[in-house]
C-alpha cells in the first residue's frame, strides 16, 4: 500500500486561509486508515523527513485569485533551490528538492489550490470555500488511490 | 560624519535596521540597532480575563509560543494561589525543554551554521539552510531531525506544534499516557547521538572563527539567568543568579517575582524595542546578557552527566565568565545536550505518567508574576487584574529586550572592527554585523511583539547626514 502525506497548509483564524487545514482534518477523519495528514500554519524544512517516507504527498493551499471557490491541481517537481535569505518560509518545489538532497528521493507531489474570497480576522468559511472542500476531498481520494510511478 | 544601514537585518525574527555612523575620517563613531515594528500585546489584553492570557500570549511568537505560554501560566497561578499538580510541574518542563531544543536548533542550524559552515563572505544567495543542505547534508539532516524531535515532543504533550491549549492556569490539561512516554523515550537515544556528533564537529572548528569570537559582543557586562538553590542549570522554575565579567556573583537567589527591584527598564529613541538594565550599576553601565551564553556563565555545574562533561570543556575556553556572543552557538549546543538528558531524566520518574495534572480557582489575588527561562533567555510575564479577574495592566519583559543595550555594543563593536578605515565595504562586511546581531538569536515578534520575519537594513550615513552605502533585503 502507498503511503500517502496530506499537508494541510493555513492559518485557521483568517477565515478561508484555513481551508487547507479544515481539508487536512476531515481526510484524516475519513481516510484515517490511507493516510498521514499534517496540519501547518506554513512549509517548514523539516517537513523533509516526512516527505522523504511518502510515496505520494498532496499539499492542500488556499490561494487568490478573482473566482471564489475556484480549485486547481498541478504536480510539483523538484525546482532549484529559492533565492534570497530563507528563514521561514518555503515553497514546494523548494521543500522537494530539499527531501531529494537530503534523503535522496522525492515523492510525487501535487498541490491543491483553492481560491478564497475572504481573508479577513475569522474562524469560519466563507460559502465558496466549504462548498469546495467535497470536491477537494474527492481529488484527493482519487489521488490517493493512484500508484505512484517509480521515481529515484 | 558618514552613515552606514543594513536593512533589513536577515535571519533573525522580526524588523530591524542597523546604522552606522562615520565621523571625517572613515572611522565608525557610533552604531544603532533599530527594532522597527510594534505590536504592543501589553495593552490588546487589558480587559480580558486572567484565564485566556496564555492562550492570548502563545500568539506573540510562532518560534518560543510554549515558552509565552508557560510564563503567562506561571502568572496565573499566582494570581489564583495554586499549587501546581507535581506532574504537571514536571510536564510544562518537558515542553519547556523541547522548546529549547527545537529553538536552539532553528537558530544554530537554520540561521547561523551558513555563515559557520558556507562563510561569511560567501554568496548570499547561497548563504542559507537551503545552500547548507547542498554542501552540507548532513549537518543539514541533523538540524532537521533536531528540531523535529523538538517539536514532535511538543505535539506529542499538547495535541500542536504551535498554539496548543494544553498549558492551561493551574497546569495542563492533560496527562502523559504510557504509550506517548514510550515514544519520546525511543527517541531520545538519536537525538543525543546527532547533538554530540555536532557538538564533537563544532569543537573542532573553533579556531576557524577566532576573529569572530574575538570582536562579535566580547566585551564585560553581567549575566543573568535562573539557577536551581545548588546552583544547576534551570529553565522553569529557580531564581535569580546575576553574575560579572569575572565571573563573581553580583546577586544570587533572588526571587524572581521581585524582579522591579533589580531591573530598571529605560527608553531608546531610535527602537521600539525597550531596554532594561541593571539597577544597581545605573545606565547605561548595568548592561547585562541573558540566554545561553548567560545561563552557562552563572551555572556552578549543568545538573545532567553528559551536558556537564560539555560545560566544563566549555568553561575552559576563559577562566573567568565567557564574554564573547559567539560563544551563544556553542552553549546553544551544550543546552540541546543538557534538555534532552533532562527530558530522559523527568520521563524516567514513575509519577510522571500520573492523573492529577490540574488545579483550578478563580483569581484569589490581583497581581502575578511568572518567570522562566525562553530559549533566548529569562522572560518574565507580570500581570495586574481588578477583582473580577480581568487583565488591568501587563508587562512583559522577554529576552531579546535584556539583550537590547548588548546588542547595541556588539553592533558597535564588530563595526569599529570591521568597517573602520575600509575604502570598500563588501557585503561580507556588512554580513558580519548582521552576524553578531544573530548570535543573540533575537525574536523582535517577541520583544516588540511584531508579527511576522524579520528583514533588516543597514545604512553607512557620511558626516554631511548622506547615506553613503546600503544594504537592503525583504
Amino acid at each position: 500500500m502507498q503511503r500517502v502525506l496530506i499537508i494541510g497548509i493555513g492559518n485557521t483564524l483568517r477565515s478561508d486561509d484555513g481551508i487547507g487545514i479544515v481539508a487536512a482534518q476531515k481526510l484524516e477523519e475519513t481516510l484515517r486508515d490511507q493516510v498521514r495528514a499534517i496540519a501547518c500554519q506554513q512549509l517548514t524544512p523539516e517537513l523533509a523527513k516526512d516527505l522523504s517516507e511518502a510515496d505520494r504527498v498532496i499539499i492542500i493551499d488556499a490561494d487568490q485569485g478573482k473566482t471564489p471557490g475556484h480549485i486547481t491541481l498541478k504536480e510539483i517537481k523538484p525546482g532549484d533551490h529559492a533565492v534570497g535569505s530563507f528563514t521561514h518560509e518555503l515553497d514546494p518545489a523548494t521543500l522537494l528538492t530539499s527531501t531529494r538532497e537530503l534523503y535522496g528521493r522525492s515523492p510525487d507531489t501535487f498541490l491543491i489550490t483553492i481560491t478564497g474570497s475572504t481573508f479577513d480576522y475569522g474562524e469560519r468559511l466563507s460559502q465558496s470555500a466549504a462548498d469546495a472542500i467535497p470536491v477537494v476531498l474527492r481529488h484527493v481520494r482519487e489521488l490517493a488511490s493512484i500508484n505512484p510511478r517509480k521515481h529515484s | 560624519m558618514n552613515k552606514i544601514t543594513i536593512e533589513p537585518v536577515t535571519r533573525i525574527e522580526g524588523h530591524a535596521k542597523i546604522t552606522i555612523e562615520l565621523d571625517e575620517q572613515g572611522n565608525v563613531q557610533d552604531a544603532h540597532f533599530h527594532v522597527t515594528e510594534f505590536r504592543g500585546f501589553e495593552k490588546l489584553c487589558e480587559g480580558r480575563p486572567f484565564h485566556e492570557m496564555p492562550a492570548l500570549m502563545s500568539r506573540i511568537c510562532g518560534i518560543c509560543c510554549v515558552s509565552h505560554q508557560l510564563a503567562s501560566a506561571k502568572a496565573c497561578d499566582a494570581l489564583m494561589a495554586v499549587r501546581v499538580p507535581e506532574t504537571a510541574t514536571n510536564l510544562r518542563r518537558i515542553a519547556n525543554l523541547a522548546q529549547t531544543i527545537q529553538s536552539h536548533a532553528l537558530s544554530f542550524f537554520y540561521l547561523s551554521s551558513p555563515d559557520l559552515l558556507l562563510g561569511l563572505d560567501s554568496n548570499p544567495p547561497n548563504r542559507n539552510i537551503l545552500g547548507l543542505m547542498k554542501d552540507h547534508p548532513q549537518l543539514a539532516r541533523d538540524g532537521v531531525s533536531l528540531r523535529k524531535f523538538g517539536q514532535e515532543i511538543i505535539e506529542l504533550l499538547s495535541g500542536k506544534r504551535l498554539n496548543s491549549s494544553w498549558i492551561v492556569p493551574g497546569g495542563v490539561n492533560a496527562p502523559l499516557i504510557e504509550n506517548t512516554r514510550n515514544k519520546i523515550s525511543t527517541r531520545i537515544p538519536e537525538a543525543m547521538a546527532t547533538a554530540q556528533r555536532t557538538l564533537d564537529w563544532y569543537k573542532t572548528a573553533l579556531d576557524n572563527y577566532r576573529e569572530e569570537i574575538r570582536t562579535f559582543a566580547n566585551f564585560p557586562s553581567l549575566f543573568m539567568g535562573l539557577v536551581t538553590p545548588n546552583g544547576e542549570l534551570e529553565h522553569y522554575h529557580g531564581r535569580i543568579r546575576v553574575v560579572d565579567s569575572t565571573g563573581t556573583i553580583v546577586d544570587d537567589q533572588i526571587d524572581p517575582t521581585l524582579y522591579q527591584n533589580y531591573i530598571e527598564e529605560a527608553v531608546l529613541p531610535f527602537s521600539y524595542l525597550k531596554a532594561p538594565y541593571y539597577k544597581s550599576r545605573g545606565y547605561p553601565e548595568g548592561v547585562y546578557r541573558v540566554g545561553p551564553l548567560a545561563r552557562l556563565n552563572v551555572i556552578d555545574r549543568t545538573g545532567t552527566p553528559h551536558a556537564e562533561e560539555e560545560w566544563v570543556e566549555y568553561r575552559a575556553l576563559r577562566r573567568q565568565a565567557n564574554l564573547s556572543n559567539f560563544h551563544n552557538h556553542y552553549a546553544r549546543l551544550v543546552e540541546i545536550l543538557y534538555s534532552i538528558e533532562r527530558i530522559q531524566q523527568l520521563l524516567e520518574d514513575p509519577n510522571i505518567t500520573g492523573t492529577r495534572v490540574r488545579v483550578t480557582a478563580g483569581a484569589n489575588t490581583t497581581e502575578g508574576i511568572g518567570v522562566t527561562e525562553a530559549p533566548r533567555g529569562t522572560l518574565i510575564h507580570h500581570y495586574k487584574t481588578n477583582d473580577d479577574g480581568l487583565i488591568t495592566w501587563a508587562n512583559l519583559i522577554v529576552a531579546t529586550g535584556h539583550n537590547n543595550l548588548a546588542m547595541n555594543h556588539g553592533v558597535l563593536q564588530v563595526a569599529k572592527h570591521f568597517i573602520s578605515n575600509r575604502r570598500q565595504i563588501s557585503e561580507g562586511i556588512l554580513n558580519r554585523v548582521e552576524a553578531v546581531i544573530r548570535t543573540f538569536d533575537p525574536c523582535l515578534s517577541c520583544s516588540t511583539h511584531a508579527i511576522g520575519k524579520m528583514p533588516l537594513d543597514i545604512r553607512i550615513i557620511n558626516s554631511k547626514g548622506q547615506v553613503v552605502n546600503q544594504l537592503k533585503r525583504d
